[in-house]
Order: C-alpha cells, then structure tokens, then sequence
C-alpha cells in the first residue's frame, strides 16, 4: 500500500460507497431508499448520526424530490449527494437535465439494476444507458475499490473548472453493490486535501449576489449553451486523465479511461463494462495460457466516450466483440456496440454487438469462452446476439386460464 | 459566502433583472370612483399586485405601469365602486 495512513476494511460497493462521502465528508445527503441502494443511504444516516460525517441527513418523498433537493442544496455552495437506482434514477430523469443544464458537479452513486418492466430488482445496465444523453458524466466501476476511488476522484472531475458537469459513479447492482471484498480506504485528512475544499465558481444562490436561476433562453441562444455543456464534455476526457494521474501520485493506484488487456496481438478483442470486466480478464488469462490470442478492453468512462483511446487501442484488430448489459430494442447494436462501432468508424474490422445478463442473469466463464470461440471460428452474424436466452423464449408464460382441450384456438 | 466570480458564466442564468411596463398591454383599463370605501377586498384578489390604498385621498390607487385590465377588480367590488374604461 502507498499510505502507511491506509487501512484495509471489508467493504461491499454500496459501503465503499459511504465510506468514500465520509471522507469527502459531504455534508448534505438526500435519502429515497431503492433496492439495492438502500444500504449505502442507510450506511451514511448512522455516519451522520454518529458524528463521523458534519452534516444533515434528509429522508424526502421521491426520488425526484432527491435529486431537486440536491440540485438547490449544490446551487447554494455546499457539496449534496444522493444515490439511486433503476427506476428511482428514471423518475428523477426530468431534473438530471437541469443539474446538467445548470452545470452543478453533483456526484451520485447509480447501482444498476433493470427498468421496468417486467419488474426486477437484479443488475443490468438499462437505467443508466437510458441516461446517456442527459448531459451527466459516467464512470463503470468493477468492483468496490473502483467504486470509492471514483467516488472521490469525482469530485476533483467533476468541480473542475473546464468541466462543470455532474458525474454518476456506477456498480453493478448485487454484484457489486452486495458483494463484499477488501476495500483500502484512505486518511481522511489525505482524502479531503485530494477533493480540496467547494468553492462554487459558475451559477450561486447567494442573497448578496443574486442570480436568476435556469430562466427561459430563447432560440437566440440555446445553442450555444447546448454547446458549452459539449465543450465540458471534450475538456472531461483530459481532466480524467489528469486527475487519474493526481491520483495515482497521492494514493497509487492506477487508473485508465480505458483497460486494455492482452490486445497487441489478439486476434477477437472483447469489449466490456462494468464488474463482467473482471470474468472476462480472467477467461482471456485461461484462454490465453492455451495460446488463444484473445484480448479485452473494458471501458472504465461511458460518458464522455473515450473514442481516440480505443481508436489507438484496438484499431489493428479486425475482430471486435462488444458485450452490453442491456438490450438497446430497436437500434441495430447495444448501446455500448453503438459507441465502438462509432468510434472504430472506417476502420476494417468486425464489431458484433453481445447482450447478456439482462435483469440480473450471471455473466459465466463459459458464456465468455463461448463468444470468443465463435469468433475465432468466424461465426459472424450482422444481427444482435442475444446470447444467453433460452430456446424457448416465446413460450415461456403458458396461459393457464385456457382449456385448450374444449376451447378452440384460432391460429392465424 | 465563499464564491468565486468568472466574468462569463455558464448555463441559463441571469444577472440582471428588469422590470417591463405590462401595463401597455390593457386593452380596457379599471377606474376607481367615488364609491369606494377603503373595504380593501379588491387588493388581495389583484394577480398583480397593483392596487393600494391612499390614506390622504382615503380611496384605492391602482398602478397603471403595470396594472394589465384583467378586470377581477371591477367584477367583485360589491359597492360597484371600479368603473371600466376603454384604452
């Protein structure tokens, strides 16, 4: 470890989580509870209520509440959190856009579980691809660690001055929200002096200077703040790197827009997010102990996309997989495969798009090793893959309330 | 408060606030007369805000700047006591 200050606590994603708003202390925390959130808020109102964090701890009635809450707390120059989930994260949707709008650097834990419906409460990344486009900034995490070192590192992105945009720190719901593991927390005076003390810079509701607060801008000029909030996002990909780097100078470890494993000479590259990452390295590790030239990048920032990263990363591999988490209905590729094959645009390479471990459904080993054999086997297809469904898809609710011995069906 | 100034901005916001005479838009415009007896019933049913009481003339004053004609005044003053006028 680099700090002799560090210690080593037994953490799931949702505790890293609290543990990391503890040693930023942030001292306003906005509470709905929503599976499987509701330990990390849970976690932070005894931190507030045993001192360890200075600051109030607010239950409000929605999760739209949350985040306006929040929003006006942030706009008064005091640093204001909230955490959510699926359908909690949907129903604060309409005010995402005004934190982004209003370019406030609100970081929010998003553990990822599926909208509904059909109702779910396990991990897939539908809610917050449903959010790619509010404005908000997303960084994937793999695992708890992940989760409080971006948690703080964060902060130093998101208030940065060419930056100004919120952030959602996401993990995996379940395996990563629930999952325990060692986690190293830092000195919390190390921390603080990391994240450096809020001084609110752009939009203020200070009485002694007054401002008008997201009023009606007319077509003369909604352009150009669109614009502003893409030149932010052009900025964002270098501040991450530079903060990566702070980072890995104050606390050691080591972090990248993008993590490219075994890819120099790999024949099927496989592209990831979130904590499947970590099945896949391991699968490439076996694979590769065989002498299958198989490789992955997993994609650590989703928004911005770090488009030049891969492009220099993978541009020489001609056969590229990309495994998301959600569906992506009606486009031709999942929303993550859209990006790479977006990115990789003009290149001569092949990009299949992969969905699996929708609602919760366990991304195996051999699941991996499957896709990569296929691949290497030129087993191509235009189509999406929706690898992990059953044969029986269509049939599998049968309509009870039919006798279908006396009541004739028609077919058409 | 500590807050840090920049000189441009960024986001919709606004730093400077005008006031416009609304009262240019009236088409018809309400006139206190000699009824009026200080009930002081119109004033909270004003959506603008426009109307006060004159202690000296001992009768309401409406504020033409802004007053818009809506004619909610006129409509509910039991002594009949706010006539209207064309503009």
């Amino acid at each position: 470890m680099k700090n002799k200050n560090s210690k080593r606590m037994m953490l799931d994603g949702n505790a890293a989580a609290a543990e990391a708003i503890k040693a930023v202390n942030v001292p306003v925390i906005v509470m709905y509870p929503i599976t499987p959130q509701t330990p990390l808020v849970e976690r932070l109102s005894v931190m507030v209520d045993e001192k360890e964090i200075d600051g109030v701890c607010v239950c409000v009635e929605s999760e739209h509440s949350a985040m306006s809450y929040v929003i006006g707390s942030q706009l008064t120059g005091v640093r204001s959190v909230t955490a959510t989930a699926s359908v909690g994260l949907a129903l604060m949707h309409e005010v995402l856009g005004v934190a982004a709008g209003c370019r406030l650097p609100i970081v929010m834990p998003v553990i990822n579980r599926a909208l509904v419906a059909p109702w779910s409460l396990w991990c897939d990344h539908q809610d917050a691809m449903a959010e790619r486009d509010t404005g908000w900034m997303q960084l994937y995490a793999e695992n708890a660690q992940e989760v409080y070192d971006y948690m703080i590192m964060g902060y130093r992105i998101a208030e940065h001055k060419d930056v100004l945009l919120p952030l959602m720190v996401c993990m995996d719901g379940f395996y990563v929200s629930h999952a325990m593991q060692t986690v190293i927390v830092e000195e919390r005076s190390q921390v603080e002096k990391f994240v450096g003390e809020y001084t609110p810079c752009n939009l203020v509701l200070n009485p002694e200077k007054p401002m008008f607060v997201n009023n009606l801008t007319s077509p003369a000029e909604f352009t150009e703040m669109r614009y502003q909030q893409e030149v932010a996002f052009e900025n964002a990909l270098d501040v991450m790197e530079s903060v990566f780097a702070k980072f890995k100078q104050t606390f050691g470890r080591t972090y990248q827009l993008i993590e490219a494993v075994a890819c120099e000479d790999a024949e099927v590259v496989m592209i990831g997010i979130g904590s499947m990452c970590g099945t896949i390295k391991q699968v490439v590790k076996e694979m590769r102990k065989e002498g299958k030239k198989v490789g992955m990048v997993k994609i650590t920032a989703f928004r911005p996309f770090p488009f030049t990263h891969l492009k220099n990363s993978i541009g020489h591999v001609k056969k590229i997989v990309v495994l998301d988490r959600s569906a992506g209905l009606g486009a031709a590729k999942a929303p993550l495969a859209l990006e790479v094959t977006s990115a990789l645009d003009g290149l001569n390479c092949h990009v299949t798009s992969y969905v699996a471990g929708l609602g919760g459904r366990d991304i195996t080993e051999a699941l991996i090793e499957k896709i990569f054999e296929d691949n290497m086997q030129e087993k191509f297809s235009d189509r999406k893959q929706w690898v992990d469904k059953k044969e029986n898809a269509m049939k599998i609710r049968k309509n009870l309330n039919i006798d279908t011995e006396t009541e004739h069906m028609e077919t058409v | 408060m500590k807050q840090e100034s920049c000189e441009y901005l960024l986001g919709p916001v606004a730093t400077l606030a005008e006031c416009t005479d609304t009262g240019k838009w009236r088409n018809q415009r309400p006139v206190i007369n000699d009824h009026c007896k200080c009930c002081q019933q119109c004033i909270p049913y004003c959506p603008c805000g426009v109307i006060q009481i004159n202690k000296k003339k001992k009768c309401a004053e409406i504020d033409y700047r802004y007053c818009k004609g809506c004619l909610i005044c006129s409509n509910m003053c039991k002594f009949n006591a706010v006539d209207v006028i064309e503009e």
